[in-house]
């Protein structure tokens, strides 16, 4: 299991473990099992763009080092 | 009968404002919500009230826009909500859809931007739809007013039809069966026996809303009660529901929705350009620059063409009826108290033309996205850097493009600093004394004065948010919609609205301060500029000035410059008796600072910093709807602008 942060461009990760206090990222998809891809990073590495249930939504690194990802094969 | 009302909610983007607008054919009343600066409209549908509120994607108790949308429906009880959702994103945008059927409220789903869904080959399953949520569900593309007189329709036979159905989407049983648990905990209380939203508190409480929570402590028997829920709260309770929501969701979009895989997306690729790690800020910049090269050389002949009308209108009238002081109040006082308004038009208009094109073509979302980094270091928002570049244009317009800063805290601090960032306005003071007293280093002095605007701005983002607003920092949430080429009609309407709203409101602040100052400038009748009463009150406060060593001409040129900060130029003119030319002002000019170039630079921070023009300030008042962020940014422009004249002097070497 990783960080969310530490997905590399293009990885798509499986949700395993967003903290509850994060809830209206809980309320925008971020929930366990929920599949995750880093579309790029922002020209100076932060923040991040993802897509989540077949939408774009970006999100800081600090936010992002809170949820934890299984990488898919 | 008493009064119908309709809600409009939805999530940001998916064309709500196109769907008012059609519904109430645009003649919105704008306003701010009770005590925040969030943007209210209103708007009427025959003789039904619609109310637009902020674009949300939840309804939590932490985010402001949440709160406004949550407590507007279950406080003002609407009677009917219409919840528009974007048919091309129907998965996270029914999740709001299924929270508002959580609240005892009748619903309607509106699938709006359906002409994107025939593009994309999207099928959708109207009928089946309205079985899982269990309200009447309608398509639209609002943009070509399509399906918008079926919903017209669909809207008063809600309304008529005032039976209670039982239209409760459920969730898995061992999260109902708690809800019901606490429903009947509740219902003991007589509080509680009366309301008809214990559904949603007892999903609220799940959640460990605080609101809710904050309401329940404040009945006699609060403690005790939280006492009995708590024991059936689990602690990933708000990651169940918000599981169950989305579960309910996906079996309805596998049942009802079709969407072929996408082979080319055009956002996608423009994207790769726009954003791409070494492009994406040149770009970024390169827009910056030419919405602002734009908006300010469109503007110039506007405001040369304003002027010259102001100009010939006062001959006109000093023709008409001669110099008398009937005359002199209607060129002094009322056209030129309008034309103090009317001049700031132009860079407003054109502002809002390029912004609301921007903002709607999916862009400004982008630059948000390129540029937060460098405002997170401030503690702000990725939007709030358009907005402080655009206040080296005018002030005025970069204040009002602060609306689409989704932070309430960010938004205020934006607007605050926004003072510090040096307009246009300022910069004829700047060449005027630095050209008298530094000549051919004149350029430098002036840059130097822009840089310490920007210090300070920086400055006092850090010093508010550690001691005055010292909310959390906002979660960044930010989707990065597909690009949609705007329409001319409603940037149009879009600009119009924010023009309307300037004249409306920091208009008649600006026209009454400018006619009290002509007012003062006149009287006594038949004064030398030396007797008027706004020399007399130059010399009453220039004492307050004296440990800065400005004369009182230069304080009156403060004084002036509270209409705007170029006119602190014509109270030289005016005072000092001569035409308003450079070389035979100039050494008059150097005198009011005891011809010390230290007192002079000190001048010119001072003007730098102080109080905002009373245009600006009006539209400050206009934007936060706050007498006291309004003071606060006269009385902190004034003390920081009296603190760093001082220091530089002190620095200068003056006082030793």
């Amino acid at each position: 299991m990783i960080l969310l942060s530490e997905l590399k461009i293009g990885e798509i990760g499986i949700i395993k473990k967003v903290d509850s206090d994060l809830h209206r990222l809980l309320e925008m998809g971020l929930i366990p099992g929920s599949e995750i891809k880093l579309i790029r990073k922002a020209p100076v590495g932060d923040p991040f763009e993802f897509e989540i249930k077949n939408y774009s939504l970006s999100l800081r690194k600090e936010e992002c080092q809170k949820i934890e990802v299984e990488i898919r094969e | 009968m008493s009064e119908q009302t309709i809600a409009l909610i939805g999530n940001p983007n998916v064309g709500k404002t196109v769907v008012f607008n059609a519904l109430t054919g645009s003649k919105a009343h704008v306003a701010n919500w009770p005590g925040v600066t969030v943007e209210k409209k209103t708007g009427k549908m025959d003789n039904i009230t619609v109310v637009d509120l902020p674009g949300t994607y939840s309804l939590t108790a932490t985010a402001i826009d949440d709160l406004i949308a949550r407590n507007y429906i279950l406080e003002d009880s609407p009677q009917l909500v219409i919840d528009i959702l974007d048919a091309t994103n129907l998965e996270r945008n029914l999740y709001l859809g299924l929270l508002l059927k959580e609240i005892n409220v009748s619903v309607i789903f509106v699938l709006n931007m359906m002409d994107i869904v025939r593009k994309k080959k999207i099928q959708i399953d109207l009928k089946k739809l309205e079985k899982y949520l269990k309200s009447p569900v309608i398509s639209t593309a609002a943009i070509n007013d399509e399906g918008i007189s079926d919903l017209k329709k669909l809207i008063k036979q809600e309304l008529k039809s005032s039976s209670l159905k039982d239209d409760r989407v459920l969730y898995d049983e061992e999260i109902e069966s708690r809800i019901t648990q606490i429903k009947d905990i509740l219902t003991k209380y007589d509080q509680f026996q009366k309301d008809d939203n214990l559904r949603w508190i007892s999903i609220k409480i799940l959640e460990k809303d605080e609101k809710v929570f904050e309401k329940i402590r404040e009945i006699p028997d609060g403690e005790k009660i939280i006492g009995d829920i708590e024991k059936l709260v689990k602690k990933e309770d708000r990651i169940l529901l918000a599981s169950a929501r989305y579960s309910y969701i996906s079996e309805i979009i596998k049942n009802c929705y079709k969407s072929p895989r996408n082979h080319f997306s055009v956002s996608g690729f423009l994207d790769q350009f726009f954003l791409d790690k070494y492009l994406g800020i040149p770009i970024f910049l390169v827009i910056l620059w030419a919405m602002f090269e734009f908006t300010f050389q469109v503007a110039t002949p506007f405001m040369s063409l304003i002027e010259l009308i102001q100009e010939k209108l006062g001959v006109l009238i000093i023709n008409l009826l001669g110099e008398s002081l009937l005359s002199s109040f209607l060129v002094d006082g009322l056209i030129n108290g309008f034309g103090s308004i009317i001049i700031f038009l132009p860079n407003i208009f054109l502002m809002f033309l390029v912004l609301s094109f921007l903002e709607d073509s999916g862009y400004l979302s982008r630059a948000a996205f390129v540029m937060d980094r460098f405002m997170y270091k401030l503690g702000l928002h990725g939007r709030s850097f358009v907005s402080l570049i655009l206040g080296f244009g005018c002030n005025i317009p970069a204040i009002m493009s602060a609306r689409s800063i989704e932070s309430e805290k960010d938004r205020l601090v934006t607007i605050m600093i926004n003072q510090n960032i040096s307009c246009s306005a300022r910069l004829p003071v700047y060449i005027l004394i630095a050209g008298v007293v530094w000549r051919e280093n004149a350029g430098g002095i002036v840059f130097s004065l822009y840089l310490l605007g920007i210090i300070v701005g920086i400055s006092m983002a850090l010093i508010l948010q550690k001691f005055v607003l010292k909310s959390e920092r906002s979660l960044f949430l930010l989707e990065l919609g597909d690009y949609r080429f705007p329409t001319v009609k409603y940037t149009v309407i879009h600009m119009w609205e924010r023009g309307r709203e300037f004249l409306k409101k920091a208009g008649k602040i600006i026209l009454v301060t400018v006619i009290i100052l002509w007012f003062l400038q006149v009287f006594p009748l038949g004064s030398s500029p030396n007797e008027s009463y706004l020399y007399t009150f130059g010399k009453f406060i220039q004492p307050i000035f004296s440990p800065l060593h400005f004369g009182v001409i230069a304080v009156i040129g403060i004084i002036f410059g509270f209409i705007a900060k170029e006119v602190v130029i014509s109270a030289f003119a005016l005072m000092l008796g001569v035409s308003e030319s450079l070389p035979s002002l100039g050494p008059t000019i150097f005198m009011e600072f005891g011809s010390s170039p230290v007192i002079a630079y000190s001048f010119l921070v001072f003007i730098l910093l102080y109080t905002p023009c009373v245009a600006a300030l009006g539209t400050i008042y206009q934007e936060t709807g706050s007498k006291k962020w309004t003071i606060f940014s006269v009385l902190y422009g004034l003390g920081l602008a009296y603190f760093m004249a001082f220091l530089v002097q002190l620095i200068g070497g003056v006082y030793f």
